[in-house]
């Protein structure tokens, strides 16, 4: 039924080849002026991550946070003249200059006017941070032997030089109440991960040689072209330091945009040398100008399909075009096989007739295989299936029913090319010993392929260039911060509710991976509740008695390091002031209060207020732990990114409904899992599609069969070669691995239809032909910079290779020996 | 009538804007000449690769009953090396560096060392004294505003600019020149709550040779 349609259709072409024709002109004219309409996306990442909850609330959460979307410039000294004055007045010119608009938020250190300013609100609060633990803590110390030993450490501390300005803290605090407060900020300060010293309010390094600029940018991470405009800025700006300063620009843009970079000149090196390559092949081999055509099928489709995707779906990744015309591209070797079909005949009609069935189901398969990726939790796979698919479709029908009424005749070409097709048509090119090399390799091959692994690490297939990786390696040497910690992230509309389930995973944490591992908010500020229970506490603990008591022996024991009698009164008042008069007035967190306004934050801004003398926002200690979303709250958490950690915190996280993780293991872990996940599924989906394609093709088990034999040897060579070569499977090797089966497949159906021996349509120089052509493609890929293209290279040329090896060589014998049919000569 | 009112009114309005401006004026040159000053008694003082003196260190704090004065020795290494020994009233030592505080004392006779990593506040006070004892005066223009007191010999007192968290402690820092110029006689840091320090130099001598055991903090009791 399928012969009968299709042969009725192709005649219709042949005969209204004008009206056919023309209509394809008009509808390439249209295509091309639609292009103009069409939207693209440059964001590949909202593409290439699966529908996953872990996966989208990470990602989700990189893109609210202040931590991902940061640009940091690190400057350094080389000229060793240069002191750090000139480091830091340089930092505060390029500061300065960076366009506003793109850098809205530049700091170059903590302002120590700002500092100050919240450790005084600290203090002014200390009743409310101190927990029963430690009020208990100082009642221990309200004793003869302390109040003594502490007395003595004041008195040899005030004489020492660096106890020149400390004796009115000495006199407002002789317990050391501060210092409780102040090991609790210095546990925050301490948990960045970088090693940072703050000089003049300014980020330096230890060796005094480096200082620190970080800019908060608008251009999100995955912005291809806003990331570009970014760089050139910040390059600009950068261009303006002196000699002696070099700078080291550190931000996941420069990966962004250094990726797009090396694809876009390895596809410029490839598509240069395979269309030089090609068209020698053409010129010299089938040397029929008409050939062109071939060529030009695909990107007629490509064309079509652009639009019609555009219209079903919307705007259009640059990623899925770029892909998915690469996968339209296996299409020249239909219009080829067509190609040689017609070549020379007189009447090419009974010709390209015999070719229509292989070739239809030779498409048909590889369109199986995309429908499966329509499976896939993956939004861009979706997308490639469906621009594919429009391309496969649309390119088929133009090489079997326009194509061939095109092509020139050719009765006076090249005789060589036509008895090249002849001789290889009539030749015997399988034989047992090639049957036996072929199960043995097929066999050893197996035996390794079950060991290939997925590839987890997506740095792994990172082209980003040397000079940012070299950037980057400098960058850690001097500042650290190699290792990312994970965050476990409280989110609620209630700032108070926030902060009292931060609080109560505090508590956990602690006990769970220990205090010095688990760095919180909570820790110095908790909710409203615990903070007024801690207050009303502290009123109940410093009784008249108590006072008494220790004013007592501040006296007795001051009067041997010769202290005043008054000596201590600032502390007593402010006790008094702690508890007297003043009721809880529930002092909003620095970050959120300023001392203007009561409000709490405004979006995407945590604690942003500026410098009074630069004007410049200043980075907080609090900014790593709170932010303000767009309705929410975030309290952020941090701990070393260990599976046993993150095991222990995930326990407790799963307790508290508002809550989640954010750790760079799980994500990794959880992107490979649901990738392999559907993978699995798509494999299934494209196996049983394309066995029952196949079986449809010729209605005949053993053929059936046999022409699966290439694909089959395809997915043995390439996972067997590729473990014994160290090699994993990847996202982007992943789809040209099916492109390759696609293509063996299609090969195992034409040689399989040939073993019949009805008709010669030159099939063997046809497949050698696109062998070729594909195995150029894809070779010179293997020497692309970019790793992800490599891999895909070394994917199809071992793929490609090994479907070519098993139809060429494996189909005529076995279709001889067991489907009783072989090429009659 | 009305005229000549009127031209007496512009007449000593212009008079006064010319005063303003006269003095204005003189106060930017005192400034500038003040700084050039500073500029050329920082070289001068800064002219040295080690020091060593004697000082008598005077503290008038409110915590004490009485007075307190120390007496002891300074030893300086320049880049970034200061050894500070007093024997009364007790005995201890400390030696500085960019990086820690090495220290004992007499009562407790046990050796300590503090990084100064992690504790801004020691090494903000000590950052502060090396720049004194150095003489790299110009680099504290940006945190204080200077003013000259006396001609000869030089007595230059520092007040904490606006925004400088030294200005939430520190009313005002004095410090007199030696005759020569060549170093400091004496420096008195005044503090807000009214305590302050005096620190007199004595028997200074240039770039004499230091020996090892003079940045040795423990001493043999």
């Amino acid at each position: 039924m399928f012969d009968k349609y299709a042969y009725l259709l192709y005649d219709y072409a042949a005969k209204n080849k004008r009206l056919v024709q023309s209509v394809l002109l008009l509808l390439i004219i249209i295509s091309l002026a639609c292009l103009f309409f069409v939207k693209y996306e440059s964001n590949m990442m909202e593409h290439m991550l699966p529908k996953n909850k872990v996966i989208s609330r990470s990602m989700e959460f990189f893109r609210n946070s202040n931590i991902a979307g940061k640009v940091i410039v690190s400057l350094e000294l080389t000229a060793p003249e240069k002191n750090e004055n000139d480091l830091l007045r340089e930092i505060d010119l390029l500061a300065d200059s960076l366009d506003k608009s793109l850098f809205p938020q530049v700091t170059v250190g903590i302002s120590e006017a700002a500092f100050a300013k919240d450790i005084d609100v600290m203090f002014k609060n200390l009743p409310e941070m101190i927990s029963e633990k430690e009020l208990s803590q100082i009642d221990s110390w309200i004793n003869q032997d302390y109040i003594s030993q502490k007395l003595h450490g004041a008195y040899l501390q005030l004489l020492k030089p660096q106890g020149i300005l400390l004796g009115s803290i000495l006199r407002s605090d002789p317990l050391g109440l501060r210092l409780l407060v102040l090991e609790k900020l210095k546990s925050l300060s301490s948990s960045t991960g970088y090693d940072v010293e703050i000089k003049d309010g300014h980020f330096v390094s230890r060796d005094r040689r480096h200082a620190m600029l970080i800019a908060k940018t608008v251009i999100p991470i995955t912005d291809t072209e806003g990331g570009k405009r970014m760089i050139a800025s910040l390059k600009k700006s950068l261009k303006t330091l002196p000699g002696y300063i070099r700078a080291d620009i550190i931000c996941g843009h420069a990966h962004t945009v250094s990726n797009e970079k090396l694809i876009k000149r390895d596809i410029t090196f490839i598509s240069i040398v395979a269309a030089v390559v090609l068209i020698l092949l053409y010129v010299f081999v089938i040397r029929d100008f008409s050939a062109v055509l071939i060529f030009l099928t695909p990107v007629a489709a490509i064309l079509f399909s652009i639009n019609l995707s555009y219209f079903f779906l919307g705007n259009l990744s640059y990623w899925v075009i770029g892909l998915g015309s690469t996968v339209a591209g296996i299409t020249i070797d239909y219009g080829t096989h067509v190609y040689f079909a017609a070549r020379g005949k007189d009447d090419p009609a009974p010709f390209v007739k015999h070719v229509i069935k292989p070739v239809s189901f030779g498409a048909f398969t590889t369109i199986a295989i995309f429908i499966a990726f329509f499976f896939s939790g993956i939004k861009g796979y979706n997308q490639l299936a469906v621009f594919t698919i429009i391309s496969i479709i649309l390119s088929t029908i133009i090489s079997i029913f326009v194509l061939p009424h095109i092509i020139m005749k050719t009765g006076n070409g090249s005789s060589f090319t036509d008895r090249t097709a002849e001789r290889l048509e009539n030749r015997n090119l399988s034989s047992g010993l090639i049957i036996l090399l072929w199960l043995f390799l097929t066999l050893v091959l197996a035996y390794f392929s079950v060991y290939v692994g997925f590839e987890k690490d997506i740095k792994k297939i990172d082209g980003t260039e040397k000079d940012i990786i070299q950037a980057e390696e400098r960058f850690q040497k001097t500042w650290g911060g190699e290792k990312t910690p994970a965050v476990l992230v409280v989110n609620s509309k209630d700032y108070e509710d926030a902060l009292e389930i931060n609080e109560k995973i505090y508590k956990e944490g602690v006990q769970a991976i220990g205090a010095e591992h688990f760095t919180s908010m909570a820790s110095l500020w908790q909710s409203k509740k615990t903070r007024k229970e801690n207050f009303e506490r502290w009123k109940n603990f410093w009784t008249e008695e108590r006072k008494q008591k220790l004013r007592k022996l501040l006296l007795q024991e001051g009067k041997k390091y010769n202290f005043s009698k008054k000596a201590f009164d600032p502390f007593f008042i402010s006790l008094k002031e702690y508890s007297g008069n003043d009721p809880f007035n529930n002092t909003p967190l620095p970050p959120l209060d300023r001392g203007e306004t009561h409000h709490p934050l405004k979006k995407g801004d945590v604690g942003g207020f500026s410098d009074e003398i630069t004007g410049r926002p200043d980075i907080n200690l609090f900014e790593r732990f709170i932010q303000k979303t767009n309705d929410d709250y975030m309290l952020m958490s941090f701990f070393p990114d260990t599976k046993e950690y993150v095991d222990s915190m995930n326990k407790i996280s799963s307790r508290y409904p508002d809550t989640y993780m954010v750790s760079a293991a799980v994500l990794s872990n959880t992107l490979s899992e649901v990738v392999s996940k559907d993978l699995k599924l798509m494999t299934w989906i494209a196996a049983i599609s394309v066995i029952a394609l196949t079986y449809l093709c010729f209605f005949n088990f053993r053929e059936t069969l046999i022409a699966l034999v290439p694909p089959l040897t395809s997915i043995v060579w390439l996972f067997g070669l590729m473990s014994l070569f160290g090699l994993s499977i990847n996202a982007a090797n992943m789809i040209a691995g099916v492109l390759a089966i696609g293509l063996a497949s299609d090969y195992g159906i034409f040689m399989t239809y040939r073993s019949r021996g009805e008709m010669k349509t030159g099939t063997v120089l046809a497949i050698i032909l696109c062998t070729v052509t594909t195995l150029i493609g894809a070779g010179v890929l293997i020497f692309a910079k970019h790793p992800a293209l490599s891999s895909v290279g070394i994917t199809m040329v071992i793929g490609v290779s090994a479907g070519f090896f098993s139809s060429v060589f494996v189909v005529p014998k076995l279709a001889a020996l067991f489907a009783g049919r072989t090429n009659k000569e | 009538m009305r005229i000549k009112k009127i031209f007496t009114i512009y007449l000593l309005f212009s008079c006064f804007l010319f005063l303003v401006s006269v003095v204005s004026l003189t106060e930017a040159n005192e400034a500038s000449d003040v700084h050039d000053m500073l500029r050329g008694l920082g070289e001068k003082v800064s002219n040295f690769k080690s020091l060593k003196t004697n000082f008598v260190q005077e503290k008038n704090l409110a915590i004490f009953k009485n007075k307190i004065i120390l007496r002891g020795r300074i030893y300086l290494q320049k880049p970034n090396k200061i050894a500070w020994h007093v024997d009364e009233p007790v005995k201890y030592s400390v030696l500085i560096t960019d990086k820690s505080i090495r220290q004992w004392d007499e009562d407790t006779n046990q050796v300590q060392e503090i990084a100064l990593s992690g504790n801004p506040v020691f090494q903000n006070v000590l950052n502060q004294l090396a720049v004194w004892f150095s003489g790299d005066y110009v680099s504290l223009l940006k945190d204080y505003d200077v003013r000259l007191l006396w001609k000869s010999p030089l007595v230059f007192e520092f007040i904490p600019k606006k925004g400088n968290v030294a200005g939430k402690i520190i009313k005002s820092i004095t410090i007199s020149v030696r005759d020569d110029e060549r170093y400091l006689k004496q420096i008195k840091i005044l503090e807000i709550s009214g305590d302050s320090t005096t620190i007199i130099f004595k028997d200074t001598i240039f770039n004499a040779p230091i020996d090892n055991l003079d940045f040795e903090v423990k001493r043999r009791v």
